[in-house]
């Protein structure tokens, strides 16, 4: 029992000091998926209360570096989005088989020219039911980005409310 | 066997403790963070240390300022090039090649800072700089014994804090109306809009960097703690 007692300190003290050298901005919203079937990630969202957003990027963009960089480590991004969406990313370039968040399957530049992307990053954000709520081309700073967060996961796109009649109203 | 569990979970111990320790830490994210790993220097030493961080926060933001220009220079050229304007294509090479440079300078200044700030402080500036410091909302009360030289500096530092918070909130406005057009008509540039906004941000950095030192600097001068007043911002 003392043995038990003093091997879980100790593995309080390790778990203590894990957390100590843990980078402050670790961004765990952000989804590495094996299979990038979009209905199934939003179906595992969903079940969890979060949304999905997907950002097609594309290779040196600096914007998309520039999300990833200083975005995506805002602790209030980081507070909102951990708690409410799973953030993966598309290639805008990339052959990389997907399934896209209406069931079809094709590579990830298809999926990118279907969604009309352009510019990146582009962000889409999905309901919980898979359908388009949001769709965003360029650069977001965090106070837009977590605007977004809060127009989608909200559900406040579902009254018919634009987005940017959300920011002008201050929501 | 007891031995062997408690000499393993000591050899993990050391190991965890010594990636706890200053040498391994993360670089400081922010000014407080910094500070706090200065206990040992004098308050001119950190004012000093202090006015070189800000500096590559800011210097953070322009260097991504000038890689943004230097990619629009070379996507427009490359627009040209599809639309067969050689006047076109030869002006945006010209603006490549000088955005290249200042991309260059702006990639040196910010390594130069790094080193001086590793050479002065003995940590490691290897790490990005996430985000940058903030200004608070309104301009709290100044302390009643502070220098008047540098009360008309902390004045001077809340009016530039005011003009550039102004400025990053009607380009981010801008920015909002002309990705919500580009989507509709594609008829705008959102490239200039999102080069707007991060000038934008580079000015507000600068802002709300110069408004902390001036407080960080008063601290100083009335006997109070620097990292208490910049954790108290």
């Amino acid at each position: 029992m003392r043995i038990r007692t003093l091997m879980n300190a100790f593995a309080a003290l390790l778990t203590v000091l894990w957390l100590n050298t843990t980078p402050a901005f670790a961004e765990g919203f952000i989804i590495e998926p094996l299979d990038y079937d979009f209905p199934s990630e939003v179906a595992d969202a969903a079940a969890q209360g979060k949304n999905v957003v997907i950002m097609f990027h594309m290779n040196g963009c600096p914007y998309c570096d520039k999300m990833r960089k200083r975005v995506y480590p805002d602790p209030a991004v980081v507070a909102l989005y951990g708690e409410k969406f799973h953030l993966i990313e598309v290639n805008n370039k990339g052959d990389l088989e997907v399934t896209t968040h209406d069931g079809e399957t094709m590579a990830e530049k298809d999926y990118a020219e279907k969604m009309h992307v352009r510019a990146t990053p582009v962000y889409l954000f999905l309901a919980k039911d898979g359908t388009e709520a949001l769709k965003l081309t360029g650069y977001q700073d965090a106070a837009m980005f977590n605007a977004a967060g809060r127009f989608v996961s909200s559900d406040a796109f579902k009254d018919g409310t634009s987005f940017i009649n959300f920011v002008r109203a201050g929501r | 066997m007891m031995n062997h569990m408690f000499k393993g979970a000591l050899v993990s111990l050391s190991m965890m403790a010594a990636m706890a320790s200053p040498a391994w830490a993360e670089m400081p994210q922010t000014d407080t963070a910094l500070v706090e790993q200065l206990a040992a220097k004098s308050t001119d030493e950190v004012l000093g240390v202090l006015t070189l961080y800000y500096d590559l926060h800011v210097s953070e933001i322009e260097v991504q300022l000038m890689r943004e220009q230097n990619t629009g220079a070379f996507l427009a050229a490359r627009r040209a090039e599809g639309d067969g304007d050689t006047a076109e294509v030869k002006r945006q090479t010209d603006i490549f090649e000088s955005t290249k440079d200042a991309l260059d300078v702006a990639r040196q200044t910010n390594q130069d800072l790094r080193q001086e700030l590793a050479s002065q402080t003995g940590l490691t500036f290897g790490d990005d700089l996430a985000v940058a410091p903030d200004a608070p909302d309104a301009m709290p009360d100044a302390p009643a014994n502070a220098p008047a030289d540098l009360l008309a500096a902390r004045t001077a530092a809340w009016a530039g804090v005011e003009q550039a918070r102004k400025h990053l909130s009607e380009v981010r406005l801008q920015l909002l109306e002309d990705q919500e057009r580009y989507d509709k008509t594609r008829d705008v540039s959102i490239g200039n809009s999102m080069r707007a906004m991060t000038k934008a941000e580079v000015a507000m950095a600068r802002a709300a960097c110069d408004w902390r030192l001036i407080e960080a600097k008063i601290a100083a001068a009335t006997g109070k703690s620097v990292g208490e007043v910049l954790g108290g911002i």
